[in-house]
């Protein structure tokens, strides 16, 4: 009978810890590793821009908080803070898709030049004047 | 009718700016949520926010998703329960500035009255900002505070001691004319 409630209040202890640990595991989970995460949609800058004007509701349904490779031209590389912002596009005042950058991204950054053609990765959150693309790295 | 809207803000936005008027694209805004359980806080550097010298304008967009929390968990919790992004992905500030004198450099008080769009439902803001003009650029950064009430968020009781009734809204936002003054 003793060695029972020995064994219950083990139990009971354990389930506590497990459920302690969960919870602050999950209040302390980290931010989205982008580099790690899976690209859910692979696109060009026009096409991405384009969809936008077309119909903003849908094209938020289709890739708000979607991971995004966008393929297109450097129009214009600026920084805010220490983080840097790339904008791929014609280089028109809006219709960009506005990328910005890690903090870490800035050695990267440092090598290329407007003109050049890369693909940025990071997670869309929206339009506004141009598309933005938030936590971005440089594939 | 939405993409007519959308195209005639941003052809009615190209007219306005060849007129010689300022804008960010990168403007900073925070928020700050302060409880005997915890204290929150959010930034967001994508803040679109245009003036218009002409008329005293002030219109600020903000993309709710654009906001980053310390934690991952409180994030989420901002866009999924609270504030709704996907059904609310933006927030907007139309107001117009008084009190200023755009020739003039060093600070100037101004006075800031429009009204806020968030989370479907909207309420007036009055309040005081530091207004900063150089040859190029108009800086305008001040704070004012916000009821969760009038905004319609739902806060779950569990939690409804984590969150402040009143939050803290700063704005820093830096404007360039456009097109560029040489």
């Amino acid at each position: 009978m003793k060695s029972n409630k020995k064994t219950y209040l083990f139990i009971g202890l354990f389930l506590i810890f497990l459920g302690l640990s969960f919870g602050i595991f999950k209040y302390n989970k980290p931010h989205l590793n982008i580099a790690k995460s899976k690209t859910t949609v692979h696109i060009n800058d026009t096409s991405l821009v384009e969809a936008f004007h077309a119909n903003e509701t849908l094209a938020n349904a289709k890739y708000l908080d979607q991971i995004i490779e966008v393929k297109g031209r450097i129009s214009e590389i600026t920084k805010n803070h220490s983080s840097p912002i790339i904008s791929l596009g014609k280089g028109d005042l809006f219709g960009n898709v506005v990328c910005h950058l890690s903090p870490q991204e800035i050695l990267k950054v440092n090598q290329l030049e407007i003109g050049k053609t890369i693909i940025i990765k990071g997670i869309c959150t929206g339009f506004l004047m141009d598309v933005t693309i938030s936590n971005a790295i440089i594939q | 009718m939405k993409t007519i809207l959308i195209m005639a803000f941003l052809f009615g936005l190209q007219i306005s700016f060849a007129q010689g008027k300022y804008f960010t694209k990168s403007g900073h805004i925070d928020f700050f949520s302060h409880s005997p359980l915890e204290d929150i806080k959010a930034n967001n550097d994508q803040v679109l926010s245009i003036i218009d010298t002409s008329n005293d304008e002030v219109v600020i967009y903000v993309l709710m998703k654009s906001f980053m929390f310390k934690k991952a968990l409180m994030q989420e919790h901002f866009n999924e329960n609270y504030v709704e992004s996907d059904k609310f992905p933006k927030s907007i500030f139309k107001g117009t500035m008084a009190g200023y004198d755009v020739t003039k450099s060093g600070d100037q008080e101004v006075t800031l009255k429009g009204s806020l769009s968030l989370h479907g439902k909207t309420a007036p803001v009055d309040t005081k900002a530091i207004f900063n003009s150089s040859n190029s650029s108009i800086r305008l950064k001040g704070s004012f505070m916000v009821t969760v009430a009038d905004f319609a968020i739902p806060i779950p009781r569990t939690v409804v001691d984590n969150i402040a009734k009143e939050i803290k809204v700063t704005f820093d936002l830096t404007h360039e004319s456009y097109p560029k003054k040489q």
